[in-house]
């Protein structure tokens, strides 16, 4: 059943590299993109879907690798969606990225060998799992906004000033910032329930969760204060991002295997 | 918001508290270090912890997370905790559950002395003071560990019971007898399986014990270090077995995942956290087997492991992993779950089968290298 | 005198200040996953053993693995107060400014923009709950019940006794590792406070609540239909610890402020900037 899972994530890796080539074409490519992107993310989700036959009613270890990519790939019409504007471009490009690499990095670390534990049989620890995954998922959309406004991404003729694709930046911090609240919270619950206190201190990522947060509060308290310039926050919210999402990935990564 | 900048005074404020911080640690290392003898105040192995309150008063921290307190047999009985969590040392009377605890006895000096019951029956035994003691009627055969025989363990008097399994707890409180849980959650480390001795010699008073067995373990990794460095191949090694379609490996962070990477050579499960005897997955077992050179089995003889094609017999998923085709295999012989007072050599026999070029001669005393066959019974040829 | 504490609260509620923790709190808390990860004895015992003689055990003899949760707790700290200063600030400037205007439609305006100080003021909360949790938790460690005996809560007239272990075992083939191992873990036990009896049924991340304690299941056996042989037993984390309500009072309170937050957010700030 892993092999079959490790096949079609194989698979999905395959066509999230297709939709990125596409995405990289010249020429208007929307179409071909989206479709290749469509099957890239129906691969994804029976990926994830297999792991969670494998283990429920209990959580599946170290799922966020898998699904993480699928979080991104089901978030980039609305991330990088609209008027199709050279900045929404960019956008979709450096996603479609960081999915390929997520992907990549997954597939050559895995780390789906342990089994799941009982007490991880409750809604909570779904729950602090999505919710968690889809607040990394809207920081990692947030940080593509925030590099696509520095003047490395920005398109010449793109006449959109960087305070917009920063105020969209923005807008994603600030839903990543919700739920991955939600998911902390959900996750202290779960623990107090099984382990009678809100933080257990044998799981080391619980340290990179509350980094992460901390991060993004200040990202957003930068933002309502414009206490520094917006070239200035756009590199936090872009390069810290993208330092932070790689930090908050490690627990659910191994050694190296070859992935084929 | 308020946007003034920072003052002076929040950069005192902070060291005030980096302070109060450091000074509450300086208390307590003060009033740990009451002691006032040479062993240290604190002294962690592991999950387990020893706490030297004053020299009337030693707290121990066993591996369920509970708090014991030791003092000297003359003491009177602290007011602060439960009978039952009191041990009175130096414990003259110990009846012992795991094989481990009983050889870390031996180790201490004090097995022939201290130890009145145990929970294996004599003909399983290869240690022979316990042999002897068995036959003498010093020491009793309490039960099994799943059925102990109460009756027997009241009679045998025991000032402290060693024991792996909890679920004797409550029945040993309502006889006040002390009870120490002497396995983890998490597998022991190289360092806490060498010094899991220091946690036990307080009970019994026998610290200059400890701490030369603890110097003879570390004087033979040294020795492992140094035949072992600069050694170009590195062998890949995986310590587990399959049962039916469930595996079981020893983890990286288990005292022989560190050996063997300590002894350069390479452990395939090095990056497996968790408790000893980790349950994983199929799939992993099976793609860590496929480049490993040596793979060391739970199973003894007596389990089956008598030959790699029995093996594979046992475990068709195993048959096509690396070890067993073209590698090695080896199998603890039943007395090696004894021996762990001679953790010196079984560390070093580990490292002569991981490198038998650095140990040239080196007779094999714990495990068992598995023939490619079944051997031919000795009366046909 | 009275300028100089002005100078203190002032300093103590800066922006710059703000900012300089969170990242500050960001780096601590990456170094601590590394003095974390694979350390997990050093630190288990803070769950049970309380903060000031983990620190003075622990903590001080493993400096080198444990400075930054020293650091994490003196940062957390001056968050606290921070927040506190620089919040109260502004909830003054906006409950002043209350009575400029009137009617239903204002009032919901200074609620919105009450939101991010109910955040603040519920981290505070959340965080004041956890030093309360560390410092005055009460916990007895290692307590196993079997079948028929009991434990005496201390300090109450209270005795949980273990009735029955009622495991669920899977039957299903889809989980092949689970097969015939307990999927639902059920303790039912007798809860007597001297003058009724009552039971309740525990289970793994259902604890019950009794005489001020809670009772969580750490452990049982036997785990399996198959295999070794154990005595049927439940181990437990018995905890009395004040600090619950708090945060658990602070993690509402945070929600709340959370959730007007983005509702301000959605209604009058993306509308504006459409």
């Amino acid at each position: 059943m892993a092999i079959t899972t490790h096949s079609l994530f194989q698979l999905a890796g395959a066509l999230y590299g297709l939709a990125l080539l596409a995405a990289l074409m010249p020429g208007r490519r929307g179409p071909l993109t989206g479709f290749l992107l469509a099957l890239a993310l129906a691969a994804n989700l029976a990926v994830v879907a297999l792991r969670y036959h494998q283990a429920w009613p209990m959580l599946p270890m170290h799922l966020g690798a898998m699904a993480l990519p699928l979080c991104l790939g089901l978030l980039l019409p609305w991330a990088a969606g609209g008027s199709g504007t050279s900045l929404e471009q960019a956008v979709r490009r450096i996603l479609l990225v960081l999915i390929v690499l997520l992907v990549g990095t997954a597939l050559c670390f895995p780390r789906d060998f342990y089994l799941p534990f009982l007490k991880s049989k409750t809604l909570l620890a779904h729950g602090f799992l999505w919710f968690g995954l889809i607040g990394k998922a809207c920081f990692a959309v947030s940080a593509a906004w925030a590099l696509a406004s520095l003047p490395l991404f920005r398109h010449a003729a793109d006449r959109q000033p960087p305070a917009a694709a920063m105020h969209r930046c923005q807008r994603w911090a600030a839903l990543g910032f919700a739920l991955w609240t939600v998911s902390m919270f959900t996750g202290e619950l779960w623990s107090y329930l099984g382990w009678g206190t809100p933080v257990v201190w044998e799981d080391p990522a619980l340290t990179l969760t509350m980094a992460a947060w901390f991060f993004y509060a200040c990202q957003l308290h930068l933002h309502l204060t414009r206490a520094w310039s917006l070239r200035a926050r756009a590199l936090y919210a872009s390069l810290g991002g993208l330092v932070l999402l790689a930090l908050t990935c490690l627990p659910d990564f191994g050694p190296f295997r070859t992935p084929f | 918001m308020n946007r003034s900048t920072s003052h002076p005074v929040l950069g005192t404020l902070f060291l005030l508290l980096a302070l109060a911080v450091l000074a509450a640690c300086d208390r307590g290392d003060r009033a740990a270090g009451t002691a006032g003898d040479s062993e240290p105040a604190f002294l962690q192995v592991g999950e387990f912890a020893i706490n030297r309150i004053s020299p009337d008063r030693t707290e121990v921290r066993d591996g369920a997370g509970r708090t014991l307190v030791l003092i000297p047999r003359e003491a009177p009985m602290p007011a602060d905790c439960a009978p039952s969590q009191v041990i009175r040392v130096p414990v003259q009377r110990v009846a012992a559950y795991g094989y481990f605890d009983i050889a870390v006895l031996r180790a201490l000096g004090v097995l022939e002395q201290t130890l009145v019951g145990v929970t294996v029956p004599a003909k399983r035994w290869h240690i022979p003071e316990i042999k002897r003691g068995m036959e003498a009627g010093r020491i009793a055969f309490l039960g099994d560990a799943a059925s102990i025989d109460y009756e027997r363990l009241k009679q045998s008097e025991p000032e402290l019971v060693l024991t792996w399994d909890p679920s004797v707890i409550p029945l040993l409180d309502d006889l006040h007898i002390p009870a120490v849980v002497t396995t983890t959650p998490t597998a022991m480390c190289l360092n806490a399986r060498m010094r899991f001795v220091q946690f036990l010699a307080p009970f019994f008073q026998k610290e200059r014990e400890a701490d030369a067995y603890f110097a003879r373990i570390d004087a033979a990794l040294r020795d492992i270090r140094a035949r072992t460095a600069g050694l170009a191949h590195q062998p890949r090694v995986m310590w587990g077995d399959i049962y039916e379609k469930r595996v079981m490996v020893e983890p990286g962070n288990a005292w022989v995942g560190e050996l063997v990477g300590l002894a350069q050579s390479d452990y395939q499960f090095k990056d497996v956290f968790g408790t000893s005897c980790i349950e994983i997955t199929v799939e992993r077992f099976l793609y860590s087997g496929q480049d490993a050179d040596i793979f060391f089995t739970y199973r003894t003889r007596e389990m089956g492991a008598t030959s790699k094609e029995a093996l594979a017999k046992l475990n068709p998923l195993i048959k096509d992993i690396a070890p067993l085709k073209r590698g090695k295999v080896y199998a603890p012989l039943p007395h090696y779950t004894q021996g762990a007072d001679r953790l010196d050599e079984i560390l070093t026999e580990i490292s002569a089968i991981l490198h038998p070029e650095a140990y040239p001669d080196y007779q094999l005393h714990y495990f068992v290298e598995l023939p490619d066959t079944e051997p031919v019974p000795k009366e046909r040829s | 005198m009275h300028r100089s504490l002005l100078v203190l609260w002032r300093s103590l509620g800066s922006i710059n200040l703000t900012v300089g923790l969170c990242l500050l709190l960001t780096a601590d808390l990456v170094w601590g996953y590394f003095s974390l990860d694979r350390r997990m004895p050093l630190f288990t015992p803070l769950n049970d053993m309380g903060l000031i003689p983990w620190m003075q055990t622990y903590g001080s003899h493993n400096l080198a693995a444990t400075g930054w949760f020293f650091l994490l707790l003196a940062l957390l700290t001056l968050l606290a107060v921070n927040t506190f200063v620089c919040t109260t600030n502004r909830v003054v400037q906006l409950l002043a400014a209350r009575s400029d205007g009137r009617g239903t439609g204002h009032r919901r305006r200074l609620a919105l923009k009450l939101a991010p100080h109910i955040m603040h003021y519920g981290l505070i909360v959340i965080l004041a709950g956890y030093l309360a949790s560390y410092l005055c938790t009460q916990v007895l460690t290692g307590r196993t019940l079997v079948p028929g005996s009991h434990l005496s809560l201390p300090g109450t007239s209270g005795q949980v006794t273990l009735l029955a272990f009622e495991p669920e075992h899977y039957r299903g083939t889809r989980l092949a590792f689970w097969r015939n191992e307990v999927i639902t873990a059920r303790a039912r036990l007798l809860l007597d406070d001297g003058t009724s009896k009552q039971e309740a049924m525990l289970s793994c991340t259902r604890p019950v609540r009794f005489q001020g304690y809670s009772l969580h299941l750490r452990d049982f056996a036997p785990k399996s239909l198959d295999g070794m042989k154990m005595k049927t037993r439940i181990d437990l984390y018995v905890r009395k610890d004040p600090g619950v309500a708090l945060y658990l009072a602070g993690i509402v309170l945070f929600t709340l402020g959370l959730a007007l937050y983005l509702y301000e957010w959605i209604m009058y700030r993306e509308a504006t900037t459409e």
